[in-house]
């Protein structure tokens, strides 16, 4: 099992009391595990903040048990998932049960070990709509800056200058960014479409 | 297969001369962010709960070595050390002030080896001081943000810094006045034993801990407690509830009164009342806070009549003792009963 040894940094020097540390793990989380809550509560902004207070609340507490064999990302996400859970118990009136399927086990692997196969299968079924939200899941799937970075790019269309000087570094490492992030990006949107497709063809044929 | 038409099931890796990406990301838009007001919010309270563990954390890593290192050191320096505790100790800080104190209090300072300083009313106590009580003694503490800590006989407890103690052994009282709040996210007055730590919510609650057995008793309001098994999960513990853990099991929480003999002794180490300026209702009210009893008019005149009493003098005793001494100075009569402070006008 690979171990995520940047975020176990990460956690170590959050509970040595950094404050950098906590920065960076409040910027690099909070949006993300946001649209993660947002998401599973048909966009209720007001429960998605408390949802993610609470869970990021549980997490610094649950620090010191964070070995390093999920992200960080992905074990911030089963708090969240159980926070969600209680806050959808707790209002009963909520009866909504939003099934998704980066909740699938075997997305949540692949995702995790950035170790999918690229698939090509036809999705003539695939709808716009859940591609674009595959695409905001995908990422917030991949690192905090990676995500940005396409976000910058090929949505609000910045130019790599501009990607560089908001993540401050040379344009040069900018353009290397933007690649890996690429190709992060490829292999768990591929996933998460290949899981649909997949699912929609089970559905037919049940 | 035409792009951008039908398959948006991955970004295509063909060559085609334009980056298969511009093609996907056509049909997104930017992703949902929180506002800033939420941000500041979740930021602030996620923030004060990671100062909470570290804080934590801290202390332990210093207790641990601090243990280990007094083993080493103590035999040879015990000869050398300044057994008079807070004075000649500029870097000092001071956590609270002693109230009210009966019988024998030391309090030894964090390199006196054991021995220590006997404390009077009105003389500081300082962070990184250990307190230790005797037999029929105890002592009653104020602290800056005005919350009172009384310490029952035979208990020790450390003051670790100016918002958290932890208790080794014995009984404490906590009573954060009736503007106090606190919490784990409002950086609050935090209690820590070996079995877990309680924070108040606006509250009077009883700690004990007795060998391995820690127990908290909630008074008025509540407290949470998170118990050093299960750091995950916060417990919160209402008015009339207690919560105990031993060596085996997790948190058991049972019913427990909130007035009567286990509270007496809190009582009798509770700050006095100064009458002066202060209207009879106010003073019944603090008596009520103090012995943990309801207090009830029996009629609309007797309620009036308590408001329009003003009173004057000090009185430097036990609620229930004050009662009945101020009650004879009024036209009003008291009666306690089932939990209940009745206050009726006397015929």
């Amino acid at each position: 099992m690979a171990i995520h040894q940047d975020d176990k940094r990460l956690v170590k020097r959050m509970l040595a009391g950094n404050e950098g540390a906590f920065a960076q793990f409040f910027d690099d989380y909070f949006s993300r595990l946001y649209r993660f809550a947002l998401t599973r509560l048909s966009g209720d902004g007001e429960a998605a903040r408390d949802v993610v207070q609470q869970a990021m609340t549980k997490a610094v507490r649950k620090l010191h048990s964070y070995r390093g064999e999920a992200a960080l990302f992905t074990w911030l996400c089963v708090i969240c998932r159980n926070e969600v859970t209680d806050w959808r118990r707790k209002n009963a009136s909520y009866r909504e049960n939003v099934v998704l399927v980066e909740d699938r086990p075997e997305v949540q692997g692949a995702i995790d070990a950035f170790n999918a196969s690229a698939l090509d299968h036809p999705a003539d079924e695939f709808q716009r709509r859940e591609a674009a939200r595959l695409i905001h899941v995908a990422l917030d799937s991949i690192p905090a800056n990676y995500g940005n970075a396409l976000e910058w790019k090929y949505i609000e269309g910045h130019s790599v200058k501009e990607i560089a000087r908001r993540l401050d570094v040379s344009p040069e490492a900018a353009q290397s960014l933007l690649a890996r992030a690429k190709r992060a990006f490829r292999e768990v949107y591929s996933t998460l479409a290949e899981t649909v497709m997949t699912s929609r063809v089970q559905q037919r044929s049940s | 297969m035409e792009k951008g038409t039908s398959d948006h099931s991955k970004p295509d890796r063909q060559s085609t001369g334009e980056d298969p990406l511009n093609t996907l990301f056509k049909h997104a838009s930017s992703r949902p962010a929180p506002s800033v007001t939420d941000r500041r919010a979740v930021h602030d309270a996620v923030h004060e709960e990671w100062l909470q563990v570290t804080a934590w954390r801290r202390w332990r890593h210093r207790a641990i070595g601090f243990s280990a290192a007094a083993a080493v050191v103590l035999a040879v320096t015990l000869l050398l050390l300044d057994i008079g505790g807070q004075a000649g100790r500029p870097e000092a800080t001071e956590m609270a002030r002693v109230v009210k104190i009966s019988g024998p209090v030391r309090v030894i300072a964090e390199d006196a080896g054991g021995a220590g300083a006997a404390l009077a009313i009105g003389t500081p106590v300082y962070v990184a001081q250990t307190l230790r009580t005797g037999g029929e003694s105890g002592i009653s503490l104020r602290l800056a943000n005005g919350l009172s800590l009384r310490v029952d006989e035979h208990s020790e407890l450390d003051l670790i810094d100016d918002h958290s103690v932890k208790l080794l052994s014995g009984r404490v009282y906590v009573d954060t006045g009736t503007g106090g709040v606190g919490s784990p996210s409002r950086g609050g007055f935090e209690l820590l034993t070996a079995r877990g730590t309680v924070w108040h919510v606006g509250t009077q609650y009883m700690v004990r801990m007795d060998g391995a057995r820690l127990a908290v008793s909630v008074r008025r309001g509540a407290v949470q407690f998170l118990g050093v098994e299960d750091e995950a999960s916060a417990l919160v513990v209402s008015v009339g509830q207690e919560v105990s853990v031993t060596g085996r099991g997790g948190p058991k929480v049972s019913v427990t009164d909130t007035h009567g003999d286990q509270w007496q002794w809190a009582e009798e180490l509770g700050p006095g009342f100064a009458l002066d300026g202060r209207s009879m209702d106010e003073f019944l009210a603090w008596v009520a806070r103090e012995t943990g009893l309801e207090l009830k008019y029996r009629s609309s005149a007797a309620k009036q009549a308590a408001e329009q009493t003003a009173l004057h003098g000090t009185v430097d005793l036990p609620a229930r003792e004050a009662l009945d001494i101020v009650i004879m100075s009024t036209d009003l009569a008291a009666e306690i009963e089932d939990g209940v402070i009745e206050i009726s006008v006397r015929p």
